[in-house]
């Protein structure tokens, strides 16, 4: 059977995305914000520029300053004053360019001719990144000074498990902006995802910019956490919290990081508590993720209409709509985190979880599970999940070998995957025609889940149990069934009521009539 | 309050047309080119003039109706008479240089007209048959003709740096088109010399910051004015030469591909950063604005004219003020220098009018 992401000690890492997206999240600002006196006087000098424009093209019409008024318009963002030039370049459409045509458009709010149905999303998969990495190569080959297509790029490659191009590029987009937080918090991804968080410390440690930026404080106290030593700029971290009177977002993650760690410490509750309201003042999705992660041990609400607001908040969305069982939904955010973050295992193995229990065919769970064991090659339970779709779309010998490479890379001991494994060899009995074989080792499954004090993980395996003989039209499946549903009332846990969906929907599939099934499947 | 409507008395130099002034110099129009701030500081009037033998000019009338507005009025006072001043200097040098695309000063001098207050200084130039903004529409210039006006300003540009002096305001509406002789670079009074002892010397930035590289817009501290005036003629030429092909300045395109929380506050954002924090978007930024260059070049065009345009576009307009100008020339002794530039348009005016004379698009 396949195994859901196993919540994790979550740290406020920082977030690898494409650098586009970054720029939405408000990483990129600036700590400092213009005062209204700054941006008046801006203002004024561009008006005084553009009067200067108007008057010159009002006086004397022309292609060239029609268009160097409509130029500048957009520039400053003024289209109100370069309404008439704008309207001359449309009327004199044959004297100027496609260039200024556009810009003339824009500025009127006019849709462009043919204008192209909106993007479909970016997919997700490894076609989709190994293209992204034949887009960005001969890019970087005609501009090689790019920091942050280097960083693209070895964003790419880590998505497909090619760590020593990723950390080459990395250096080069380092030694480009040596100073840059988005650099430096990329790096510091890099080396956690690599396994390297002693790395991503000395990094920022090294960096004259850490003691003076709260992002970077904010990853250092993590990356610290994460590599078992005692964070460096704590009281530096408290005094900016406490003291802080510029844009809240900027320390957002900062006293998300503080209250996990004093969390983490045993600190009071109350001390805690009021690190990570305040990191939810203006906060980013990284810290209502943690927010959310810390919720049963502290209790902060999240407010629904100040969430709305945080952008790319996927991570959240995702763990929230499943434990309310709202799985298309929870698949899709899934499937939105896997794309901000195609190198980390949690999305990737929770979005094909999903589209393997709700698709009819295992093609997208197979996809997406090639997609993360790219990146992490030895991860068992996406070894053991891949070797249970394979078995589910009947490509036996395929499931084999993963499953093999499954049981060699679980450690002894690991009850998490072990029951799964079981579970696992049993299905590929059952599609190999040894039905018997395949029951013996379901029931292990089972027991052994059990006897781990994982109750839901008993059910899954005696639900797909009954799904096994339901196939094969084997007498025993009625009671193996009525008694796993038995069991599974009892529970309340996403991991079962998916089971129980995906159990109705084969049994849709398979042409089972509703009535032979017991009523309580429909429940 | 709404001020009283301007009379020749007080402000003079509005009503020079009709007269003939003290240097022997008729008005025969008015141009429609008014520059500066109306009130609180003091702004040029441009006139049609000619001598008595006939030879045509442009006089530029300084207006210091205004400056009497001004809070500080010494102030602007001394201001305007050092801009006055310096550009008269420089104007006076080029001419002593000999520099042939730089358009020169013919005359100088005040007017006084009876009755008012304030005299009109003024200075008189070779008189032009526009500027570029004017010779631009697509069905009556070839690209041959736009090729040789950017030889003749990259001309122009590298006689003034030879003269130690930056421009610090190229833009369309400072190249004057000459029908007998070509392009030629005008209006120095905003330019910076090497000795730093010019008005706008201590300024960051003194001309048209729309055009203006993006470390202007960043308030990026600049340590040495001479160097970074020359910088930012270079960015202005390549901004230049995108608007003769594509109508567009390079910074058009630049914003475009620039996320909005990094743009700086004269490009209508409010970021207000570090020049180095905004750096690596802006070179992300820059190379997908010059492809989108690259794109709206191309039907203009000949291809190996475009290919070799796009590539000078992308040197000058580099917003890493370090990295601007010739590859060839960074590691050396002149790193921002032109003669490349020079050779690179004067072959290229020579391709397009071969390829012309082919039968092909230039």
């Amino acid at each position: 059977m396949s195994l859901p992401a196993r919540p994790r000690n979550r740290r406020v890492l920082p977030r690898w995305r494409d650098t586009r997206a970054a720029v939405e999240t408000g990483e990129m600002r600036s700590l400092q914000r213009a005062s209204a006196d700054e941006k008046a006087r801006a203002q004024q000098a561009g008006v005084q520029r553009l009067v200067t424009l108007q008057r010159e093209f009002g006086a004397k019409p022309s292609v060239g300053r029609a268009a160097e008024l409509t130029g500048a318009a957009a520039l400053m963002n003024r289209p109100d004053v370069a309404e008439d030039a704008a309207v001359y370049l449309l009327l004199n459409a044959e004297q100027t360019t496609p260039a200024a045509l556009a810009s003339a458009r824009t500025l009127l709010a006019l849709p462009a001719p043919g204008e192209a149905a909106l993007q479909a999303p970016q997919g997700t998969g490894l076609l989709t990144v190994q293209a992204e990495v034949r887009r960005l190569r001969p890019l970087l080959r005609e501009f090689p000074h790019n920091p942050l297509m280097h960083l693209d790029l070895a964003r790419a490659y880590a998505a497909l498990g090619q760590a020593q191009r990723a950390e080459r590029h990395l250096q080069v987009a380092l030694a480009l902006a040596p100073q840059h937080r988005f650099a430096l918090r990329t790096a510091v991804r890099f080396h956690v995802h690599t396994h390297d968080p002693r790395a991503a410390v000395t990094l920022l440690r090294r960096s004259d910019r850490t003691p003076h930026d709260p992002w970077l404080i904010a990853a250092e106290i993590s990356a610290s956490m994460v590599a078992g030593v005692a964070p460096r700029f704590v009281r530096r971290a408290r005094d900016l919290v406490e003291n802080w009177d510029l844009d809240p977002l900027h320390i957002s993650e900062l006293a998300a990081a503080l209250g996990t760690l004093e969390l983490k410490d045993g600190g009071k509750s109350k001390r805690v508590r009021k690190m990570f309201r305040q990191a939810l003042e203006q906060p980013t999705e990284n810290a209502v993720a943690q927010v959310q992660w810390v919720a049963p041990q502290v209790q902060v609400p999240l407010d629904e209409q100040q969430l709305k607001s945080v952008p790319r908040n996927f991570e959240m969305r995702a763990w929230e709509r499943y434990s309310l069982s709202r799985f298309e939904a929870a698949r899709d955010a899934f499937e939105c985190w896997l794309q901000d973050e195609p190198y980390a295992a949690t999305p990737v193995i929770m979005a094909a979880y999903l589209a393997g229990a709700l698709d009819p065919t295992p093609t997208r769970a197979i996809e997406l599970t090639r997609l993360g064991l790219t990146a992490h090659p030895a991860d068992e339970v996406m070894l053991n999940n891949m070797a249970y779709y394979l078995a589910i779309g009947d490509q036996l010998d395929d499931a084999e070998t993963y499953l093999r490479r499954a049981q060699a890379a679980t450690a002894p001991g690991n009850v998490w995957n072990g029951a799964n494994l079981v579970a696992t060899q049993g299905l590929l009995l059952f599609r190999r025609g040894q039905p018997d074989a395949g029951v013996h080792l379901y029931e292990a499954a089972a027991a052994l889940a059990k006897r781990s004090a994982l109750p839901q993980r008993a059910v899954i395996a005696q639900l797909n149990l009954a799904r096994e003989l339901i196939r094969c039209g084997d007498e025993r499946a009625p009671a193996v069934l009525l008694r796993a549903l038995e069991e599974a009332r009892a529970l309340t846990s996403p991991d079962v009521d998916l089971a129980v969906a995906h159990l109705r929907a084969q049994m849709q599939r398979l042409g089972v009539p509703p009535e032979v099934l017991p009523p309580t499947l429909f429940r | 309050m709404t001020s009283p409507p301007p009379t020749i008395s007080t402000h003079p130099a509005l009503f020079l047309h009709g007269l003939t002034l003290e240097g022997g110099w008729r008005v025969t129009g008015r141009a429609t080119t008014v520059k500066g701030q109306p009130a609180g500081g003091h702004q040029s009037v441009g006139y049609f003039v000619e001598r008595a033998d006939g030879h045509p000019g442009f006089l530029k009338a300084i207006d210091l109706s205004g400056i009497i507005q001004a809070r500080n009025v010494m102030r602007a006072l001394q201001e305007v008479t050092e801009q006055f001043n310096f550009e008269v200097s420089l104007l006076e040098h080029c001419s002593d240089m000999r520099l042939s695309r730089v358009v020169h000063a013919i005359d100088h001098g005040e007017h006084r007209i009876p009755g008012a207050l304030i005299p009109v200084p003024y200075i008189v130039f070779d008189r032009a048959d526009g500027d570029v903004r004017d010779h631009l529409e697509a069905t009556t210039v070839d690209d041959g003709w736009l090729l040789r006006c950017i030889h003749h300003v990259v001309v122009g540009l590298h006689q003034l740096h030879t003269a130690r002096f930056a421009h610090n305001d190229v833009k369309p509406a400072n190249v004057l088109v000459f029908e007998a002789l070509g392009s030629k670079i005008g209006d120095l009074g905003t330019a910076v010399d090497a000795s730093g002892t010019s008005p706008h010397g201590g300024k960051a930035f003194a001309g048209s910051w729309d055009c203006a590289p993006p470390e202007v817009p960043c308030l990026a501290e600049q340590a040495d004015a001479w160097q970074h005036g020359r910088r930012c003629d270079l960015y202005m030429l390549g901004g230049l030469i995108t608007f003769l092909f594509t109508h567009q300045h390079f910074n058009t395109f630049l914003k475009r591909e620039l996320p909005e929380e990094l743009l700086p506050l004269f490009w209508g954002g409010d970021f207000t950063g570090p020049f180095e924090e905004a750096l690596p978007y802006l070179l992300a930024a820059f190379d997908r604005a010059a492809r989108e260059v690259e794109v709206a070049l191309r039907p203009r065009l000949h291809p190996s004219v475009a290919g070799e345009v796009t590539r000078s576009i992308r040197e000058l307009c580099h917003p890493d003020p370090a990295r601007r100008g010739h590859p060839r020339n960074l590691s050396g002794l002149n790193p921002l220098g032109l003669e490349r530039y020079i050779s690179l348009y004067d072959r290229l005016v020579m391709k397009a009018g071969l390829a012309r004379k082919r039968g092909s698009r230039p």
